[in-house]
Parts: structure tokens; sequence; C-alpha cells
């Protein structure tokens, strides 16, 4: 049975130890984050004119987290395999909730400075006006590293070896943030193919917020997927990720 | 529980999905304030001291750790105990006051708590200057020091430490085990270095091949090679293609006086390893597999 029980105290000194120790001493590292989106920005910026900037924007900002998130996958493995972090914590009696929550959060300390950089860039080029884009981006900033923090966590712990963990983690964040259309418009995949796509958490997440910069309400459907398809990940890395063994 | 015994355990066993027996019924109780279980690699010692600190499941077999079920209290018993596991290493982009902190709080500290005796842990272990460096920069002994910080402000009733000297110069060996006899708490380790078991150990378990051999205080388990050396170059015992005895020095005095040419070596615990008929660890063939 998943052991469900939280302390937020323990959740955010970990998000602290985990995301902001990475912020403040591994520069580089946030560096390389923004590399991806900024130049997938400027890219879509060049080949359409600027007319898929918006896009763009808020997809980067979609894709940054949930790859950021995703990424944790490689440090999960990494503490289990490498640094035996995950063995302390075990027999310090830190749930596996816990543990992913922390790394969810820490993902987000640790995506702030990206985060800060293309909210600030979509409010400039006013790619999202309304209050409502705006709230459903920030619901999803907080969903989405949970959702994808439980990929991370399962796929991270069934990995028995590390010289595995950081190509596997490359390769789902492509997946699961580049062919999904958080930079490009939704509408332009046949039908098949974003049902397809919809497995990867920030598609829903991408869907509704496209809806509301087209002027459109946000479908329910996506907006519930969002949230379930993020809940239903996390329950997933909980109760098929190895906690102890 | 009996009077004294912080670990007790019966007949476990631990057979892994691969079909690899790690354990085949160990049976043992603890009561010294630092005991070591020593063996070769691969005789199961990491498996038992994952087993016993709640981090692995035995597959059968019944323990008792300060009194509390194994399987039943695993949440009670992590309260009460502390675990470093076998090279364990700090995230390097973190210092050792983030991890003490990280760790005390997951104990359920409070913050402020946390932060006060993790500055004194560390200072306490040397590691005053160096708290808020990134662990990346510190050396192997500082690195291992960490840890030992995270256990000596944990305060727990109960210690385990897997080899906690594991890779370090003799220097940082000798630290650490400084750091280990200032732990408050009992303290069980695993190591197969035999100078560390003589250095710290009041109780020691012989474990190989996922059974215990011997275990007795470290005078009990010499007391059949008191006032004999170990003579190298002339007995019964082969070990690594050398021969071995044991006797008496004025015996083996006799043997160089008669011209034969042997090496005479004062006893240690390494020769439990020989007199019980296993290779000690010194002599072992360099292994790629993982530790059990």
């Amino acid at each position: 049975m998943v052991n469900l029980r939280v302390r937020m105290r323990f959740v955010f000194v970990f998000a602290w130890f985990y995301g902001w120790s990475s912020v403040k001493r591994g520069v580089t590292w946030v560096l390389s984050y923004l590399a991806l989106p900024l130049a997938t920005l400027f890219m879509i910026y060049m080949i359409s004119r600027g007319m898929l900037l918006d896009y763009a924007l808020v997809g980067g900002t979609l894709a940054m987290v949930t790859a950021n998130a995703l990424g944790a996958l490689g440090d999960t493995a990494f503490f289990r395999l490498e640094t035996r972090l995950q063995d302390l914590l075990v027999a310090a009696n830190v749930s596996p909730l816990e543990y992913l929550l922390g790394i969810g959060f820490g993902n987000l300390i640790y995506s702030f400075p990206g985060l800060a950089l293309f909210i600030v860039l979509i409010a400039v080029f006013r790619a999202i006006t309304s209050p409502l884009g705006w709230g459903l981006l920030i619901l999803s900033i907080l969903v989405l590293p949970v959702g994808a923090s439980g990929l991370a966590f399962l796929g991270g712990s069934r990995i028995s070896h590390m010289r595995n963990s950081w190509g596997i983690a490359a390769l789902v964040m492509i997946f699961l943030t580049l062919l999904p259309p958080l930079y490009y418009p939704y509408w332009l995949l046949p039908k098949y193919a974003l049902y397809a796509l919809m497995i990867s958490p920030a598609t829903p997440a991408s869907v509704v917020i496209q809806q509301v910069m087209a002027g459109n309400p946000p479908s329910a459907l996506a907006l519930a997927l969002l949230l379930l398809e993020n809940l239903a990940y996390a329950m997933l890395g909980l109760s098929m990720g190895r906690w102890e063994d | 529980m009996s009077q004294g015994n912080y670990i007790e355990t019966y007949d476990l066993t631990k057979v892994y999905k691969n079909g690899i027996q790690a354990l085949r019924g160990v049976s043992m109780r603890l009561s010294s304030r630092i005991s070591c279980v020593i063996g070769r690699n691969g005789a199961g010692k990491t498996t038992l001291i994952r087993i016993l600190s709640t981090q692995l499941r035995p597959t059968s077999g019944r323990a008792l750790i300060l009194g509390l079920d194994l399987i039943k209290d695993r949440d009670e018993i992590r309260k009460r105990i502390c675990s470093v596991p076998q090279e364990a290493r700090p995230v390097g982009v973190a210092s050792p006051f983030e991890h003490v902190v990280m760790y005390l709080v997951a104990r359920d500290w409070s913050v402020s708590d946390a932060m006060r005796e993790a500055r004194r842990a560390l200072r306490e272990v040397g590691l005053g200057d160096f708290m808020n460096t990134p662990t990346d920069e510190l050396s192997g002994g500082m690195k291992r020091k960490v840890f030992l910080a995270m256990a000596l402000a944990a305060n727990a009733e109960l210690t385990f430490l897997d080899e906690p000297t594991t890779g370090l110069d003799p220097v940082s060996r000798i630290e650490t085990w400084g750091s280990v006899r200032r732990l408050r708490s009992n303290v069980v380790l695993t190591t197969h270095d035999m100078e560390e078991a003589q250095a710290l150990c009041e109780h020691i378990v012989l474990l190989d091949s996922g059974k215990v051999v011997v275990e007795g205080t470290p005078e009990d388990l010499m007391a059949p090679l008191k006032g004999k050396v170990r003579v190298e170059g002339y007995g019964d015992i082969v070990i690594g293609g050398m021969k071995v005895s044991y006797m008496s020095p004025e015996e083996a005095k006799q043997l160089i006086g008669e011209g034969l040419k042997v090496s005479i070596r004062p006893v240690s615990l390494e020769d439990l390893f020989i007199v019980n008929g296993l290779v000690p660890p010194s002599q072992e063939p360099e292994r790629g597999e993982e530790e059990w």
C-alpha cells in the first residue's frame, strides 16, 4: 500500500536542499536547461516570421517546467544508485510521497530563473493577456512538476544502471516536451496524433492555454485531463516506483 | 528482547530475485556499544545491514531491533535508528550544512533546531570551516565526515555504518574512527578491514557466504591463537599458494634454526578467517561483482 504521509516541512527543506543548491551553485545547468527553449523560440520566431512567437513563449515555459521535472529521472537514479541518498531517507522514515513532492518542488525552484525570464517575455510580448490565461499558466506550472516528477521517480527508481539513466531521461524529455504541441498550435495536429500526444502531462496544459489565447473558453475535458493525468502520473510513480526494496 | 540486546535475529534469510542467496539463516545477538560485522566481499554484510536498518525486507526469519519487530514496527524503528549506507556520497552541489539540516528535518526535527545542531555536529567532526562549501569541493575523507556529522547530530539510539572507511586514505580512516567513537549511540558497522575491526569493535560477527561463522568479543575469538604467531611458508593450511601455520614463538624460532625459510608475524583478526577455513580479505582476488 502506498504511504501517503506528507510532512510539508520536509518537502520544503528537501526542495531547498535539492533545488536551491542547484540554482545557487549550478549556474551552467540553469543555462543549459534554458538553452533548448530559447533556441527553439528563436527558430520558431525565424521560421514563422514571428507568427508563432506567442506559442513558443508559452510552450517554452511549459516545456521547461516539464523537462526539468522529467530530468529528475536521472537525479533519482543517481540518488538511489550512486549517492545512496534514497537509502538514507528510507531509513530516516521519509515517505515516497514526501520525496516525490520534494523533488517536484525542488525542480520548480531550479526552474525559477528560466520561468522568470519566460514570464517576463510572455508579459512583454503580450502572449497571454487574460487573467484566465495567466491563471491556467500558473496552475500548469504548479501541477506539471508533480506529474512529471511522478514519471521521473517511476523511471529513475526502476533503472538498474547509471549508464542508462541520463540517456533515458533525455529521450523522455524530448518525447514528452518537444514532440507535443507546446511550441506550436495543437490544431495543426491530426486528431489521432493529438490524442496520442496527450500522453505527455504538458499537452492538456498547452491545449487549454492555447484555447484561451485564441479567445475561446478552455475545454473542460482538457482541463480535467490536465489535473487527472498529472495526479495519475504522481500515483503511478508512488505505486510502481521502487522506494524500499 | 533479552536484557541489553539491541539487535536479535533469528534465522534471517535473503534470496534476491535473481536467485542469489545472500543470507542463509543468520542468528545473532548484539549488545556491545560498537559491534562489527566482518567478512569478505560478497559475504552478505551489506544485505544484513540493509535488512536490519529497514531498507530491505528479509525473505524469511525474524529480527528485533531495539526490542521492536523488524517488519511490524518499521516506522517506529526508523525513528530510533540512523543508517549510513555503503559508499554513501553527498550531493555535490549541496553543502555539508544543507545535508545535515535536510537529514535532521527528515527525522522530524524543527528547522531551527536542525540548523543549530548541524553547526555543532559539523564543528565536532572538523568541518566547521567547510560547512557552507559545496561537497564536490571536499576531499574523500571530508565527504565521509558529512555523514558522520549526520549520525552525530541525529543522536539516534542505534547507528548503522556500512563500511564507513572504504576508499579513504590512512589519515582520513583514523579520523573517521575518532568520529565513530564519538557517536553517543550504539553502533553496528560492517567492514572487511581487520585493522578497523580491531581498533573499534567490542563484539565481532564473522559472516561468510551469508552465514555467521563465529561471533564474540575480539579477545574470545582470538583466544585459540593466544600466545601463538603466524608462520608463513610452513604448515598444512594453504592460502593463495602460501603455506600457513600457527605455533608458539619458540617453535617458530626452532623452524628458522632448522634452516627453513619462513616468515613470522603476530596474529591478528585476519587470522580468524584462516583458522575458520576462509580466505582472509587481504588475500582474496579482486572481484567485480557488487557487494550483497
